[in-house]
């Protein structure tokens, strides 16, 4: 026995690894996009690298940048930029919500809310395995970054959700174009609820529109309805791009999503509960 | 250096690598994987299970920063750092050209099981998604083939020595 372990170490070996994938498959299959503990492990130890390096790509950038162009007014410029893009941000936020809310001191708690739990964060890294399915911010529980927390791009559009591994400072945001994400969405002052899902491109298509449907039409906004329970609503998701009627029931809607993967650099995440926002 | 620390360190050195080329352009992120290189290049350096070993650890770094499923990447990486070694046993992989049809074709096979384990798993057509992966063999045996003689004279070895 012995002897034909050592002839066949290597096979063993080979065969021992092949069996801890399957299982690591076999147990991440039901969960879904919830992590498991491995994955978390493995993510908070190499995601502060992942931080470090961008930390230190952008530092040496910014010198590089404040030496060669005027250092002021680059600070003021940058700094003015930040301003306007937060209160972007907090400007499409509150006047969708506005249109919610009619009780004036209502309103006036739930803006304090809304603008005391917007986090500022940045994207540093890309999902592995493509590209249109997830991105790394460089905030995480240490913030009080939590699963299903809404993440906005610099204009207020909705860009996805907080997902599993989160780790103490950097945490996974699941994009709408992902194949897996699902938004419930509605034209913009329409009546036609429909389903928004990605599919791993830089595209969107809006599902469960009947073909008899008359109302979503090309160049249409798409908002958020809230009635998925993860998104708030009135929240800008995309253009519908073209309506295609199919022998099928539903018609085949695509959209083009407001947020620009390659120009999303800063983005703001909603740290408030979805539920304390319906 | 022993070479366990080798291997740590062009681990970390490809992650490093990875998360600039995201910064630089995220076109680049996709046709370069250098963890298949190094995974391949450890293979033909020290044999098939180092390369599965090397493979297993890439690959579930790939995962864990990827909404799939936690463990394709790795299995997938297993598999190909096995194959690297064992042919690299039976075909010398020394020239620029040989080098980079090795890692053509091994990262081509990569591509195939990782997409059929998610095509199976997930029930998505074979072909979905990000155009820019479709590069990928091509870019890996390109940047492979001109980092494998770096890599070996900054290693000092051969992988020939080794077998």
């Amino acid at each position: 026995m012995p002897s034909f372990l050592k002839k066949n170490k290597n096979w063993l070996l080979f065969i021992s690894l092949i069996l801890i994938h399957i299982i690591l498959i076999s147990i991440q299959v039901p969960k879904g996009t919830e992590g498991t503990y491995f994955e978390t492990f493995v993510f908070s130890i190499f995601s502060p690298i992942q931080h470090a390096v961008v930390s230190i790509y952008k530092t040496v950038g910014k010198t590089w940048n404040d030496y060669f162009y005027l250092r002021e007014v680059q600070v003021k410029n940058r700094k003015l930029l930040t301003e306007v893009t937060q209160l972007r941000q907090e400007n499409t936020i509150l006047r969708n919500m506005l249109e919610e809310y009619k009780k004036e001191e209502k309103i006036k708690n739930f803006l304090t809310h809304i603008s005391e739990n917007l986090v500022s964060a940045r994207i540093i890294g890309f999902d592995m395995s493509n590209l249109f399915k997830s991105v790394v911010i460089n905030k995480g529980s240490h913030q009080g970054l939590k699963k299903n927390m809404v993440i906005l791009d610099e204009s207020g559009h909705l860009v996805g959700r907080i997902v599993a591994p989160i780790s103490y400072h950097q945490a996974t945001v699941q994009l709408i174009t992902d194949n897996k994400s699902g938004v419930s969405v509605v034209k913009q002052g329409g009546s036609s609820i429909g389903i928004l899902s990605g599919n791993n491109t830089a595209m969107c298509e809006m599902k469960y529109i009947l073909s008899t449907d008359e109302e979503v039409n090309t160049g249409d906004t798409l908002v958020t309805t809230g009635h998925d329970g993860l998104f708030p609503p009135n929240l800008k998701v995309g253009r519908v791009l073209s309506v295609k009627r199919t022998p099928e029931m539903f018609k085949e809607i695509k959209v083009n999503p407001f947020f620009r993967l390659n120009q999303l650099h800063q983005v703001a995440v909603l740290r408030v509960d979805s539920k304390e926002i319906f | 250096m022993k070479i366990y620390l080798k291997i740590i360190l062009a681990i970390l050195a490809a992650f490093v690598l990875h998360t600039l080329f995201g910064e630089i352009s995220n076109k680049i992120f996709f046709v370069v994987n250098l963890f298949t290189i190094i995974v391949i290049y450890f293979a033909v350096l020290k044999g098939e299970i180092y390369g599965a070993v090397t493979g297993s650890v890439c690959g579930l770094i790939q995962d864990s920063f990827s909404l799939g499923i936690f463990g394709v990447a790795g299995l997938a990486t297993t598999i190909i750092g096995y194959l690297a070694g064992v042919i690299s046993k039976k075909i010398y992989v020394m020239s620029f050209f040989k080098i980079f049809l090795f890692i053509f074709t091994l990262t081509v096979f990569q591509l195939t099981v990782w997409r059929l384990i998610h095509s199976f798993i997930f029930s998505e057509p074979f072909l979905s998604g990000n155009i820019f992966i479709l590069f990928q063999p091509f870019f890996n045996a390109l940047v492979g083939g001109l980092l494998f003689p770096i890599f070996r004279k900054f290693l000092r070895s051969s992988p020939m020595e080794s077998q």
